[in-house]
This record gives C-alpha cells, sequence and structure tokens, in this order.
C-alpha cells in the first residue's frame, strides 16, 4: 500500500481497535481506491490521484475523533459494567467457526522497486503476493466438519470425514517472515509453501487447494469470487472476512486446472491458469502502481450481450514462460479479440501470439466461457464440456 | 454552507440520498453534490462516522463487495425498513421546523 495512504488509514482509524478498525480502514481505503480510479480517469498520474483523493477526504485527525466518537466512546462508557459479559462473548467468539482470514504477504520482497529490470526478467519469483491460510484456522473448520489435521516433520496431514483417503503434503520448514532491507514489505523465505508469525503457522491456500483437489476423493466446490467458499464434501471453509475481504483469483481456475488435467491424456502439457490470475504483475514504467488483475477490470464483463473467454492453453515448445492466460471477448460481430493481463515484456511471447490471433489459440485445451459479473457479484465459469473429474468448480 | 448547519442535518441528507438506492461513500457524495448543484459540499470523509451512526440505530445496513470499478472492497449501504421510517419522521420534524421558523420572519402571515 502507498505510505501516504497507509498514514492516512492509521490516523484515521486511531482510536478504533479490533475487527472495527479493520472493517472502518478496509471501507475507506476502498472508497479512497475508487476516488483515484475518477482522477486517473481525468488524467492525473497514480501519486497525484492519490493526493487528491486525500484531500478529497479531509483532515484524518478529524475523522478519527469523529470515528472513535461512534465506535470507541459508547464501549468505553460501558466497559466497567460489561466486562464480565464482554470476556465471555469473546471466548465465545473465538471458540465458534468464524470466517477464515486471509493473509497477503509478499513472498519476496519487491524487486521491482529495488530493480526494476531485474524484476521483468525474475518475475516468475519476486512478483507476487501469496495468499496465505492460517493453520489453526483451517483445522478448527476441518475439524468442525468431523474431519482431522495431522503436522508431522512438516508433512501435513488432512482427513476429511466423509473420504477415504487423505490428502498429505509437505509444508516445507516454515520460517519467521524476513525482513526486507529498505522499508520493503517482510518477506516468506520458503516462497509459496509456509511461514510463521505471532506463533501461528500459515500455508500457502494454493497449496493446500491443489493438493486438496488432487488427492481428495471428494467433491469440490468453489463459490463466489469476494469471500469464496469453498466446499470439500460436507466440509465448508469461508476464505475471507467482512473485515478482511478476500478475492478468489486463482482459486477457481486452480481448481479448474486439476478438473481438466484429469480429464487429459496429455496432461503435463496443460498450462495452469490459476497462477497469473492472482499475480501481481509487473509493468517496468516507473509510475506504475502495483494491481491485480481484478483490479484492472481486464476480464471484467463490461457488456453482458458479449462473452468474455478464458483459454487454457498448453505449454508450447520453445517458449519461455509457461504460464499463459489469455482473455478472450467475442464481439456480437463474431470478432475475437485477445486480452493479456501485461503487456510488457514479461509477456513478450505471447504478445507475438495476440498479434495472430489463430497462433494464439493453437494448441489450446479447453476455451472456458465466463458469465456474470466478475467483481461483486457470483461469477459462474461455464465449461464447454463437463469433466467427469469430481473436481467441478462452481 | 455553514458546516455546523450542514452537519446538523448530515443524517438527513443521508437517509434522503438513500432513499434512491443503495450506494457507498463516495457515490454518495457525488449524488449529493449533483443533485444540490453542489450546495451540500463536505469531505467525503465526514460522512463515515454518519453513516456508521445510522448502521448503530439500524436505520442503513451496510455491507461489503467489491467496488463497481476498481474491484476495491466498499461498503454498500442500503435504507432499513426502520430507516424508511425514521426518514418520514424526520422529514416531517424538518418541515415543521421550517414551517415553525418561517412564522417568525413573517409573523403577520403567521397570525391570521
Amino acid at each position: 500500500m502507498e505510505p501516504s495512504l497507509e498514514r492516512y488509514l492509521n490516523r484515521a482509524t486511531l482510536g478504533l481497535w479490533g475487527i472495527k478498525k479493520r472493517h472502518v480502514r478496509t471501507e475507506i481505503s476502498g472508497n479512497i481506491r475508487e476516488a483515484m480510479l475518477e482522477y486517473q480517469l481525468q488524467g492525473y498520474t497514480a501519486q497525484d490521484s492519490l493526493l487528491a483523493a486525500l484531500r478529497d477526504f479531509g483532515d484524518a485527525r478529524k475523522l478519527a475523533l469523529q470515528l472513535t466518537e461512534v465506535h470507541t466512546m459508547p464501549i468505553l462508557h460501558k466497559t466497567a459494567l460489561l466486562a464480565g459479559v464482554a470476556a465471555a462473548a469473546i471466548l465465545i467468539a473465538v471458540s465458534s467457526a468464524a470466517p477464515l482470514e486471509i493473509s497477503r504477504i509478499a513472498p519476496l520482497p519487491d524487486c521491482r522497486t529495488v530493480n526494476p529490470e531485474a524484476a521483468v526478467n525474475a518475475a516468475f519469483n519476486c512478483s507476487f503476493e501469496g495468499t496465505w491460510i492460517k493453520l489453526s484456522d483451517l483445522r478448527r473448520e476441518v475439524e468442525a466438519a468431523g474431519g482431522a489435521i495431522a503436522l508431522e516433520r512438516n508433512q501435513l496431514t488432512v482427513r476429511f470425514a466423509e473420504d477415504t483417503a487423505t490428502v498429505t503434503f509437505s509444508i516445507a520448514n516454515p520460517e519467521p517472515l524476513t525482513p526486507a532491507p529498505g522499508g520493503m514489505p517482510e518477506y516468506v523465505i520458503h516462497s509459496f509453501l509456509s511461514f510463521e508469525r505471532g506463533g501461528d503457522t500459515f500455508i500457502s491456500l494454493g497449496k493446500v487447494i491443489h493438493h486438496i483437489v488432487e488427492q481428495s476423493r471428494l467433491p469440490i466446490r468453489l463459490s463466489n469470487w469476494l469471500n469464496p467458499v469453498l466446499r470439500v464434501g460436507d466440509t465448508k471453509i469461508e476464505l475471507g472476512t467482512a473485515a478482511s475481504p478476500f478475492v478468489a483469483n486463482a482459486l477457481y481456475t486452480q481448481g479448474l486446472h486439476q478438473a481438466l488435467r484429469a480429464e487429459l491424456p496429455n496432461r503435463d502439457r496443460v498450462t495452469d491458469i490459476g497462477t497469473i490470475l492472482g499475480l501481481q504483475f509487473y509493468d517496468a514504467s516507473p509510475d506504475r502502481a502495483p494491481a491485480y488483475l481484478y483490479e484492472r477490470h481486464l476480464i471484467a464483463v463490461g457488456d453482458s450481450s458479449n462473452g468474455v473467454y478464458a483459454i487454457v492453453s498448453q505449454n508450447v515448445t520453445g517458449k519461455t514462460v509457461g504460464t499463459f492466460l489469455y482473455t478472450i471477448v467475442q464481439s456480437q460481430n463474431g470478432v475475437i479479440e485477445v486480452y493479456l493481463p501485461s503487456k510488457k515484456a514479461l509477456f513478450v511471447n505471447a504478445l507475438t501470439d495476440v498479434a495472430k490471433p489463430a497462433s494464439a489459440l493453437e494448441g489450446y485445451v479447453a476455451v472456458l466461457k465466463l458469465s456474470g459479473a466478475l467483481n461483486g457479484k457470483t461469477f459462474e465459469l461455464v465449461q464447454p464440456r463437463q469433466p467427469s473429474s469430481q473436481a467441478v468448480p462452481r | 454552507m455553514d458546516a455546523n448547519q450542514l452537519k446538523g442535518n448530515l443524517e438527513l441528507i443521508l437517509l434522503s440520498t438513500l432513499h434512491s438506492g443503495e450506494m457507498y461513500g463516495l457515490e454518495i457524495t457525488k449524488e449529493v453534490q449533483g443533485r444540490t448543484n453542489g450546495f451540500f459540499n463536505f469531505s467525503i470523509g465526514s460522512l463515515y462516522p454518519a453513516l456508521h451512526r445510522l448502521e448503530k440505530a439500524g436505520f442503513i445496513n451496510g455491507e461489503f463487495r467489491a467496488a463497481p470499478r476498481g474491484g476495491s472492497p466498499v461498503k454498500f449501504y442500503k435504507l432499513t425498513e426502520a430507516g424508511s421510517k425514521e426518514l418520514l419522521s424526520r422529514k416531517t420534524e424538518f418541515d415543521a421546523f421550517v414551517t415553525a421558523l418561517r412564522s417568525l420572519w413573517n409573523p403577520a402571515s403567521s397570525a391570521t
């Protein structure tokens, strides 16, 4: 997050704490980002748009006082009387099955800032945040549904209540987050697998889902883009909370990828379109703010009369980049336009394909029609054919 | 417009605006400014405490969803049934206040 935005949010929510603080931060931050986008549409740079948006929002300290008056003062007034009741309520809340909070921690320092040129060449190693699930949260959900989780020598074994198989995979050696130089966010040494923070172990959510899809024999369902729900048999795992919202991104496509892999004879040649949906991909221009695909609306449905499609492509021999995502928009007159998440050097090989749509379509293994609105509404993947595998993302 | 006058009526302004449909903070500001030709012009930040107060009172409901343009989560607010009743009551009260005030400006007409 931009330092000046972070500062504003810190000041504005100074008198709040806990979930309320996170709620208010999320709300104000979302509105500021919307205001920034409006300014950017008027030609402002990212930096200027932030300054203008913050000016519109007014004095953060004044806002903090008013918010404290609404949220904190009434609690303080009642605290003495309700201390005992509150303690009991907190205990109940903690022990009940609350939705999971997803942590988003950059696995590696933002090397675009450290070295923009290197970032382009090494983007897959330094350019994206991971999504992480707290092991204790996962355990709570699995056990609540009658299953069990065991961790032994970094091997995590998950047994779902109604499954005859177990899901086992390595979470490497969870290590504390590492401070990065130059004020950059802390990062994870064993990227993609696990880390420790505050006595808790966090595991890569993508890995968890990958292994569940691959190893469990249960039907798997994913629903909703915002704060999605993952169902593995009868186990329901809610991902993200109102206070800490989570957008599905790669979840759908990773599950889908696995489903398709199970169907194909040449499964090893199928690339994963999921990873890239979650990428905080890089644009080498210096004023480019990090952005997620969904934030940039690259696959938003603007016109419901047109279909938006994604292609699962095969690895193409000789290509240096192994992961491809094409978002295909088919207009009413049948013209197919191909969009890539980035038009910069990172996807230079794929760009060649874009120039020749026929070539871009060559070697695909599935075309997925995406229907419904992407942002804020339930999203649906409509597959051209239904894999017989049990893993059917929906 | 005088800041105190605006502050005193902010909740009525918000309830009146949300009467036309659900909106999030930034949208509300624009709607208010647009519909009043900029007469009500306040810092966007000042809306949130008032919105939260109304939500706590049960007059509006807020729900986090992705913003229409940017995809960042924002909180959409809509009027509850209690909120609609409250709006009606506050409008009546406000009308009565303005009528009473007018009678002070024009004592002759109120006496007749």
